[in-house]
């Protein structure tokens, strides 16, 4: 119920100010006489929204770790580097070395041709300049999703992240996400990732007992089911939508888009059978209405899931839940979630 | 989390990585952190002109709610944008996969006038609330 309220109060002043400031200017020439209604109202949406927005903005503030000490480009020089054919890139990497508890820029040279990606390039790096450095790949061709990183400040995946064209006076920059807590150099730890994306149980459901036996045939899917949750299972778990989230970056608790834009692929399967407990699991302030819509996520995102649309599509099915009279609560018992 | 980590989440000033990511994500969620602080100004302007119905304080009142009103400009356009992505499951102005959208066509297609009218929606709404700001600086300039 008291989530009810502050959905009710955030949505409403937003929603609120923009309407009551329109109808009091049209008001103000058309029924002058009343406007002096709607600039009370929008008196009153400004005062909510004030509250609501001191809530969120109090939710999290953590003081800024001394950890984060950049220090200064150290340039390492390499005999290596013109290795190979083609034009010196430097690349600058931000490394956190643990051990001294700061992050440390340094910068190598490599050759690059025109199919050179980043992880290629750190691969070099590390094979003939620096074998200290910490990356994690796998795959090497966007579909493992390991190699997430900073490359000019856009979560970007390394493999799949062309040198040359990166390179901008001749300089790539690359650095850890932050959104994750970083390990060393570029590694950071999925831990509380995994954690999130677990706890929107990332499974079907199902009452199989039928299918298993013979009885009730098998789970049957059209092309139309399909085509409703199917770019949202495209994800790879690389956790560029989370490192690019305003809101997982001041709000660590936030569910975060990625296993938000699961609950919706789950949701919107004709094979599962959690139903409405789904969307009871992230109805909350750090589930769904923590999105603030920025969209940044679905910019960053490499598989086209488009995160940012699901979590919307997610508060349209609970408000239309809302806003059903036939919509029992208690449906949302035994929901686990966040 | 083990103290060899470095983990920087949760500090306000991350907000502004957002800016070398995505500069139209920033303006959204910067002028709205704004608009929160500054609600609290607006409203008490607008309720102390209410109430005393001194010229200095309408003139401060219509400045306010001008204010406010550029501000909320990013926040509201975000809000129309969800209209088209909620009656179009994400196809009108979000950013799926490509190869899937071909595929959807295949599978349900949908009309491209429905689409366009609907991501023209939000831009449609937004030159209507400037047009509205044009005659409430109109006021403000009666007033002053
Ligand atoms: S939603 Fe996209 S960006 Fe986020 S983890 Fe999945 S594939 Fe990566
Ligand atoms: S190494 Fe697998 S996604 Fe980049």
């Amino acid at each position: 119920m008291t989530n009810r309220i502050w959905v009710f109060m955030t949505y409403g002043s937003i929603v609120g100010i923009p309407a009551m400031a329109s109808l009091f200017v049209l008001a103000h020439y058309l029924f002058p006489g009343i406007a002096y209604v709607f600039e009370a109202l929008l008196a009153l949406a400004l005062i909510t929204n004030f509250i609501t927005g001191m809530r969120e903005i109090y939710i999290v503030s953590k003081p800024i770790p001394d950890k984060l000490v950049v220090e200064p480009v150290s340039h390492v020089p390499a005999e290596a580097t013109q290795r190979g054919q083609g034009k010196a890139v430097n690349i600058v990497i931000s490394r956190f070395n643990p051990d001294r508890g700061i992050i440390e820029k340094k910068e190598y040279s490599v050759a690059a041709d025109k199919y050179t990606s980043v992880l290629s390039a750190l691969i070099k790096v590390k094979n003939y300049q620096d074998n200290t450095l910490s990356i994690r790949y796998s795959c090497g061709m966007g579909i493992c999703g390991s190699c997430g990183m900073n490359v000019n400040g856009r979560p970007s995946l390394a493999c799949e992240t062309n040198l040359l064209k990166s390179a901008e006076n001749g300089k790539v920059e690359v650095s850890p996400m932050l959104a994750h807590p970083v390990m060393k150099d570029l590694v950071t730890n999925f831990d509380d990732f995994f954690e999130k994306h677990k706890a929107v149980s990332p499974h079907i459901y199902k009452e199989d007992a039928g299918e298993k036996y013979g009885h009730g045939g098998i789970s049957r899917q059209s092309r139309e089911d399909l085509v409703k949750f199917l770019p949202f299972s495209y994800c790879i778990m690389c956790g560029l939508c989370l490192d690019a989230c305003p809101v997982e970056n001041t709000n660590p608790n936030f569910a975060g888009p990625q296993a938000l834009s699961q609950v919706y692929r789950y949701a919107e399967d004709s094979r599962d059978g959690k139903g409405e407990k789904r969307i009871e699991m992230v109805n909350s302030k750090d589930g769904i209405w923590g999105c603030e819509f920025a969209g940044a996520c679905s910019e960053v995102c490499p598989k086209g899931v488009d995160p940012a649309s699901a979590i919307q599509l997610l508060k349209a099915k609970k408000i239309g839940q809302m806003l059903d009279p036939n919509y029992c609560q208690g449906e949302k018992s035994g929901a686990d979630g966040i | 989390m083990a103290e060899e980590y470095l983990d920087i989440r949760g500090r306000r000033r991350n907000l502004l990585r957002l800016a070398r990511i995505n500069l139209t994500s920033f303006l959204h969620l910067f002028f709205y952190r704004i608009v929160i602080l500054f609600s609290i100004i607006a409203a008490a302007i607008i309720i102390a002109s209410m109430v005393s119905g001194g010229q200095f304080l309408d003139i401060l009142a219509y400045a306010s709610i001008a204010i406010v009103w550029l501000l909320v400009t990013p926040q509201l356009f975000g809000t129309f944008k969800v209209l088209p992505i909620v009656l179009t499951n994400g196809e009108a102005m979000g950013r799926l996969n490509s190869s899937f959208l071909k595929f959807k066509e295949s599978v349900m297609p949908t009309s491209p006038a429905y689409k366009s009218i609907l991501a023209a929606f939000p831009y449609m709404a937004i030159i209507v609330w400037i047009a509205l700001l044009a005659l409430l600086l109109a006021m403000l300039a009666v007033a002053l």
